[in-house]
C-alpha cells in the first residue's frame, strides 16, 4: 500500500506542474501594404531588466540579412542557435503571419516584453517596431507598429 | 487514510485525462507537418516577393524562399556566402531558452 501510495505522490507530483507550465500562446502579425519586398520580423523577448530573454521567431531565411534587424542582432550577435527551429519565410506586404508556439506561463505577468524588429529591402530599417508586455489581461488586444506592421496581438 | 488515497487517485487520473491529449498532439505534430514547415513559404504566391539585400546568393536555397538572384547589387558589402542561415521550422525542436515549453513544433501560417 505504501508503495502505491508514494507511486500515486510521485506520478502527481511530476505531471501538474508540467501541465501548469505550458500555453499555446499565437502571435498574429499583420502587414501593411508598404509596397516593397517581403518584411525579415524578428520576434524576441527581454526580461524586466530590459535584457534579451530569448528568441520567438524569426521571418527570413537568410542570416547575411540580420543586422538589418538591428536591436536584435545588436543582442544576439546574428547567432542563428537562437533561432534554430523557430524560422521561416519573409512575409509579404499586406500579408499576414500567424504563429502558434508553446510557451512557458511564467512569461507572463513576470515583466516580459515581446519586441519585434523589421526590416525591407531598399527601404528603412525599423527596429522594435513593436513593444509589448507580456501580460494575461493584454491577449487579444491589438498594437500598431510604426512602419510596416499595420497590427499584431496575441492570443491565450 | 482513504480519503488521501481517493484524493490522490482523483488528482491523478485528472492529471491523465489532462496530460494525454497534449502528448497526443505533440506526438502527432511529427507527422503534421504540413501544419508546420511546409505551409509556412509563400514562395509561389502572389504578393509574396523575396527579400535580397545583396547579390552573391550561389543557389543556397535552405530556406526554400523564391529568390532572385538578378538583384542589382546595391549594398554588394553583404555578399558573403560564410554565413550561416538558421535551420528551418521542423527540422528541429525550438531553442532551450527558457521560453518554450514541451519542445512542440511551432505551427505557423502566412495569409
Amino acid at each position: 500500500m505504501k508503495i502505491f501510495l508514494a507511486t500515486l505522490l510521485l506520478t502527481t507530483a511530476l505531471t501538474l506542474p508540467g501541465l501548469a507550465m505550458a500555453r499555446p500562446v499565437t502571435f498574429t502579425t499583420t502587414l501593411n501594404n508598404y509596397g516593397g519586398d517581403g518584411a525579415y520580423l524578428a520576434l524576441y523577448v527581454t526580461d524586466a531588466s530590459g535584457a534579451y530573454a530569448g528568441s520567438l521567431w524569426m521571418a527570413g531565411g537568410k542570416s547575411k540579412y540580420y543586422e538589418h534587424l538591428s536591436d536584435w542582432y545588436r543582442a544576439t550577435k546574428g547567432d542563428p542557435a537562437q533561432i534554430n527551429g523557430i524560422t521561416g519565410a519573409s512575409v509579404g506586404a499586406g500579408r499576414s503571419l500567424e504563429i502558434t508556439l508553446d510557451l512557458a506561463d511564467t512569461l507572463f505577468d513576470a515583466g516580459y516584453t515581446l519586441h519585434i524588429d523589421a526590416a525591407v529591402e531598399d527601404m528603412r530599417d525599423s527596429p522594435n517596431e513593436i513593444a509589448v508586455p507580456l501580460t494575461k489581461s493584454g491577449a487579444g488586444s491589438p498594437v500598431k507598429g510604426r512602419r510596416y506592421i499595420s497590427n499584431f496581438s496575441y492570443g491565450l | 487514510m482513504t480519503k488521501s488515497i481517493k484524493i490522490l487517485i482523483a488528482t491523478t487520473a485528472l492529471s491523465a485525462v489532462l496530460g494525454l491529449p497534449a502528448w497526443s498532439a505533440m506526438t502527432s505534430s511529427d507527422q503534421e507537418t504540413a501544419n508546420t514547415a511546409t505551409e509556412v513559404r509563400p514562395a509561389n504566391e502572389p504578393g509574396s516577393k523575396t527579400f535580397i539585400f545583396a547579390s552573391g546568393d550561389n543557389g543556397d536555397d535552405r530556406d526554400h524562399e523564391n529568390e532572385r538572384d538578378d538583384d542589382d547589387h546595391r549594398r554588394s558589402s553583404d555578399d558573403d556566402d560564410n554565413t550561416r542561415n538558421a535551420l528551418p521550422t521542423g527540422s528541429v525542436t525550438p531553442p532551450q531558452n527558457g521560453l518554450f515549453e514541451s519542445g512542440a513544433k511551432p505551427q505557423v501560417k502566412i495569409k
